[in-house]
């Protein structure tokens, strides 16, 4: 069975209105255990980052998708079961990403399942 | 201390017309100088959407051709809006859609009417056709980053008919004192009806797909519904009211990481969307039909 992967890109301040959810790796692990899917998550700072008035701002117009600052969280598995559960979980715990590029490197049917569950657990639509 | 009023409606001399200009009295009682015009009386072409503003670094494309940026100057130069529309079809007419349309442009340039105090006036016609009426209007002050510290529907069907209707004047003068109170004190607390959403204080709340969670869908606060009493309860919790839609960190989340990035997104995919768009091109082609005497008379 072909492995379904999704990257899931989350950005600084919440992919939803309302205050961050740090994602924290020991909590992707429990996912990851609870749901028999494989989870990852990788941190890259952008940069193009400054402090103005003592808030980080940054400048991401002409950076490309993978340098600007995000939580990367890959998730893969063979059972799209088990994928969708993992997924739904993530997406219920921190929130549906808003952009089509916001899985950018996913398998298609991984961004397209993500696309689904933002959809469902997220209002969206 | 400058009040502008606002009208954006094609009647002269209509509801709208009459309630911004008794507003205007009760600013000028206050003493503000004031200004109206009428939206109608300008040329706002519709936004192509081709974002060339933010993604060309050159402003708006339009910004010479129509009067778009002047009647946004004209806003930022007040210290005080009165913004009065009709309400048609459940909804403000298209103008204001289409000024709402082209403030994408402020992304590109710096804005004067952050926390500036606004008020909204809607005359309508018959009871139950104004659920969206507030809708464009709040929008577009939201947007501006103005606040909102009053708003009201007129009942009021017939031409001109609110000169003799005392309760409905006393009502917008007293909107316009507000409004020239709110610049003189700086106190710009929302001293309206309340509504369910403590953001722009309508009362459209969107229920979501998990049937456990209620959005405005206008300013995207999320909480919680519940029954107290019979009565139907809504609680935003405060982290939500912080972060709406419009504040300034969401403003800026939305546009550092949801649109400019879509930049190199373009960039990447380019190629295979520009070879795989050639089928709808070459698939039925779309031209205007020549209109028909009938459908001119």
């Amino acid at each position: 069975m072909a492995e379904i992967m999704a990257k899931i890109r989350y950005h600084p301040l919440g992919p939803i209105c309302g205050p961050f959810i740090p994602i924290k790796k020991d909590d992707l692990d429990k996912i990851a255990r609870e749901h028999s899917v494989s989870i990852s998550v990788e941190e890259i700072v952008g940069k193009n980052r400054q402090k103005v008035g003592g808030m980080i701002r940054e400048e991401t117009m002409n950076s490309t998708l993978e340098e600007i600052t995000q939580t990367v969280v890959t998730v893969s598995a063979e059972d799209e079961g088990a994928f969708r559960e993992a997924v739904r979980m993530l997406v219920k715990t921190y929130g549906g990403p808003r952009t089509t590029y916001s899985t950018w490197g996913s398998t298609d049917r991984g961004k397209y399942i993500v696309a689904e569950l933002c959809d469902e657990e997220d209002g969206w639509s | 201390m400058k009040v502008l009023g606002i009208v954006a409606s094609h009647r002269r001399l209509g509801n709208t017309e009459i309630l911004v200009k008794e507003a205007l009295m009760g600013a000028e009682e206050q003493g503000a100088d004031v200004e109206i015009m009428r939206w109608t009386d300008y040329e706002i072409l519709p936004c192509e959407g081709l974002a060339t503003c933010l993604f060309g670094g050159t402003g708006c494309k339009l910004k010479d051709k129509d009067d778009h940026n002047y009647l946004l100057e004209k806003i930022e130069q007040c210290d005080g809006l009165v913004f009065g529309a009709p309400c048609y079809l459940l909804e403000v007419p298209a103008i204001v859609r289409q000024f709402i349309d082209r403030l994408f442009v402020l992304m590109t340039r710096p804005t004067a009417t952050r926390g500036k105090p606004a008020a909204i006036i809607i005359p309508y016609a018959t009871r139950g056709w104004t659920t969206y009426a507030m809708l464009q209007p709040n929008l577009m002050l939201l947007q501006l980053g103005m606040k909102v510290i009053d708003r009201e529907l007129f009942h009021i069907q017939g031409i001109s008919e609110s000169v003799g209707d005392q309760r409905v004047l006393d009502k917008a003068r007293k909107i316009g004192v507000e409004v020239a109170t709110a610049i003189k004190t700086g106190d710009t607390t929302y001293r309206g009806e309340p509504g369910i959403c403590p953001i722009c204080h309508d009362r459209n709340i969107r229920i979501l797909k998990d049937s456990e969670t209620v959005e405005c869908g206008l300013c995207g606060i999320r909480g919680k519904l519940s029954i107290e009493n019979g009565k139907i309860q809504v609680h935003f919790p405060e982290e939500q009211i912080e972060w709406h839609r419009y504040s300034e960190q969401n403003i800026y989340r939305h546009f550092t990481y949801e649109i400019k990035p879509s930049k190199d997104y373009f960039m990447k995919t380019w190629p295979q969307v520009k070879e795989k768009r050639k089928n709808y091109r070459d698939y039925l082609q779309i031209e205007r039909q020549p209109v028909t005497p009938e459908r001119k008379g």
